[in-house]
């Protein structure tokens, strides 16, 4: 019959459809199971299994007495991200909830959320503040911990201590340099979580402590680096320099006491998105080149007393400029003071004496003495960027005789502050040139590693480094630098001015004023060096930057409590 | 002759009265897995008990650190400098301490 037979036809279709099908599910089946098999085995695993990184507690950066300058708080970080958030009631509670934590407002929210998912609304969110938004557990908001670094005494140290980026390492100064050891190293926690993503209390659980980095105390003493700090600014806006450098090293040991430099960047209001950030990131103490001027002369001078070629009390007649290769070499002030001795030469800054003793030096004896200073290359403080600094000796093919003379009252030779300042250690402590540093001590859960002062060399010896400070003395007393010096105590001071090097090359108008001093006389226990660029009222270091010496001398000589000079008697307390 | 062998059927199986140390080990059996099972609970609540709680002190660990750090980040400040100065100034009213002035007298003239 033609309908049981289109019944058959029929039954048999459906039966092929559902065979068909059935075959089409059991080969996907198949192939899930079989070909995709890792694939969603991994799957499974990545919605089953968590790895949440333990962050490590950034080491904290301290003074010498430990008094922190840098240290890390934790903060949250809040985003909206509404890609599986399915209702506006919970959008809004959401935004509502975030307004709230962070203060910010709510139509500032939203237009935030215009823009691709996460929204970030605020970082920097107080820890307790953030906690019960996290606590509610509002679809949408995304709560992430991250760490914030304080600076409980402002800005003090800026350019020292660097910054770190929102990564938490560091990127600038001692937070860039000594990274590994303030880090710490992560932990991590690995989990069976829910459907929701929480841990499940009863799943396993497994987690590795992170390390917390290690705490850096540096050998500057906050009380010194406030003073340091408050006069540069101070001599800068006076003397409407466009930049200055102070250091104060502890001659014995080479420990830097304070150390400060400007133009340099506010922590408290880092932008790192500006770009002259960039700009005032350097450590220009330890980065910038600077011809020193006559500071240098105490140098050429102790490296005559030390070969023996001059006395303090040996006498040289400066009649006049002095012809050098065919170019007169004149005193700063043009003055000519007949027969002097070797300390008026300092005292007085004569540029004429300065070259006689170079002459009687020769440049055989003279360079090496400029190399045993530790000029030309490196202190090897510890802080990436220092600059080598450049002079140039016989050896080399473009010296020429008259470097010599100039060399000798530091012009045609770039140094950095801190070779300055350590050479000048050098020369009062004794003679022996301390590897200058930075770092106390680094205390971690492992242990304490203490730096210890290195001696680097020794180049001109006790007796040398005593007639030394008697004549840099004799120059606080009666030379150019009155103004350094400190009422009560005895110091020994040299200043310097030498012109700033032109971009056009050769040197312009513009001076660099320096000075370097030695504080007390009898027992030194600070050199400071102070460098004021390019002073519009001004242009010498004994007007500008002497007054700055003696305002850190006389500070610091109060805070440890030296007692006066014995011939020096107290008169009068006046605010 | 011959002998006869009377066969008799078998006696039909008595019921089995279960003994009295049979029926006491059985309700020992099911009293014991009762209770196992109770115990069982009971520790897996325990057990899911302090995983809740050792969640929740882990969370309270961590944020009393974040507290810790966020007071002696607090601690620091009230200990700067700049702080202590101020706060000298303002609330004790005390001013800058005087400049000393020294002059240099000549030391023949001391032991007069």
């Amino acid at each position: 019959m033609p309908s049981a037979g289109i019944s058959q036809w029929r039954l048999g279709l459906v039966l092929l459809t559902f065979a068909a099908c059935t075959l089409a599910l059991v080969g996907r089946i198949g192939y899930i199971q079989v070909i995709q098999h890792r694939e969603f085995i991994q799957q499974a695993d990545e919605t089953h299994w968590a790895q949440e990184t333990i962050a490590p507690q950034r080491g904290a950066i301290k003074d010498r007495s430990g008094h922190p300058l840098a240290l890390s708080v934790a903060t949250w970080e809040i985003s909206l991200d509404f890609t599986r958030v399915p209702t506006k009631e919970l959008r809004a509670q959401a935004v509502e909830a975030a307004a709230k934590a962070t203060g910010v407002r709510r139509d500032e929210i939203e237009a935030r959320l215009n823009s691709p998912p996460p929204a970030r609304i605020a970082e920097n969110v107080d820890f307790a503040q953030g906690k019960a938004l996290a606590e509610a557990g509002l679809p949408g908001v995304v709560m992430q911990e991250r760490v914030r670094r304080t600076y409980p005494e402002g800005s003090l140290g800026a350019s020292l201590l660097g910054f770190v980026g929102r990564d938490r390492s560091g990127l600038t100064g001692l937070e860039a340099d000594f990274d590994r050891d303030l880090a710490g190293v992560p932990g991590a926690m690995v989990f069976e979580r829910d459907s929701v993503g929480n841990p499940i209390p009863l799943g396993y659980r497994s987690a590795t402590q992170a390390k917390p980095g290690g705490d850096l105390v540096l050998t500057i003493d906050r009380y010194l680096q406030r003073i340091v700090e408050r006069e540069l600014n101070a001599a800068v806006t006076r003397h409407r320099a466009e930049g200055g450098t102070i250091i104060v090293m502890e001659p014995g040991t080479g420990a830097i006491l304070a150390l400060a430099s400007r133009p340099t960047l506010d922590l408290r209001t880092l932008d790192l998105a500006d770009n002259k950030t960039v700009e005032l990131v350097r450590n220009r103490a330890i980065t910038d080149l600077y011809e020193p001027g006559s500071t240098f002369k105490v140098i050429t001078m102790a490296s005559a007393l030390n070969e023996g070629a001059v006395t303090p009390e040996m006498t040289h007649n400066d009649s006049g400029p002095v012809m050098k290769f065919g170019r007169p070499i004149d005193n700063w002030d043009r003055v000519h003071y007949g027969t002097q001795t070797m300390t008026q030469v300092l005292v007085r800054s004569n540029n004429v004496g300065a070259v006689w003793v170079a002459d009687k030096l020769g440049p055989a004896r003279f360079y090496p003495y400029v190399e045993k200073f530790g000029f030309g290359q490196p202190t090897y403080i510890g802080l990436s960027g220092e600059a080598a600094g450049f002079y140039r000796t016989p050896e080399h093919p473009m010296f020429s005789p008259i470097d010599l003379a100039t060399n000798s009252f530091g012009q045609g030779i770039t140094v950095t502050p801190l070779q300055m300042i350590t050479a000048t250690s050098a020369a009062v402590n004794g003679g022996q040139l301390m590897r200058p540093y930075i770092i106390d001590r680094i205390e971690s859960p492992e242990g304490v590693r203490r730096f210890q002062p290195v001696v680097t060399r020794r180049v001109i010896s006790e007796e040398t480094s005593r007639k030394v400070r008697d004549m840099m003395k004799v120059v606080a007393e009666e030379g150019t630098s009155k103004k350094a010096d400190v009422p009560g105590y005895y110091v020994g001071v040299k200043t310097g001015t030498a012109n700033m090097i032109a971009e056009t090359g050769g040197y312009s108008d513009a001076t660099i004023a320096s000075i370097v001093g030695f504080f007390p006389y009898q027992e030194p226990r600070a050199v400071v060096l102070a460098k004021l660029d390019h002073p519009k009222d001004s242009p010498f270091g004994s007007q500008v930057a002497a007054p700055v010496f003696a305002a850190i001398a006389r500070e610091a000589l109060v805070y440890w409590r030296v007692p006066p000079s014995q011939n020096a008697l107290a008169y009068a307390n006046r605010p | 002759m011959a002998a006869s062998v009377q066969v008799h059927p078998p006696l039909p199986a008595l019921p089995r009265v279960p003994s009295l140390g049979t029926g006491l080990a059985a309700a020992a059996l099911g009293a014991a897995l009762v209770a196992g099972t109770a115990a069982l609970l009971f520790l897996t609540s325990l057990v899911a008990s302090a995983g809740y709680n050792n969640a929740r002190l882990t969370d309270e660990k961590r944020s009393l650190e974040h507290q810790t750090q966020r007071l002696e980040a607090e601690v620091a400040s009230l200990r700067s400098l700049d702080y202590v100065e101020a706060e000298a100034k303002a609330k004790l009213g005390m001013v800058g301490a005087p400049s000393h002035i020294f002059i240099q007298v000549d030391s023949r003239l001391k032991g007069r």
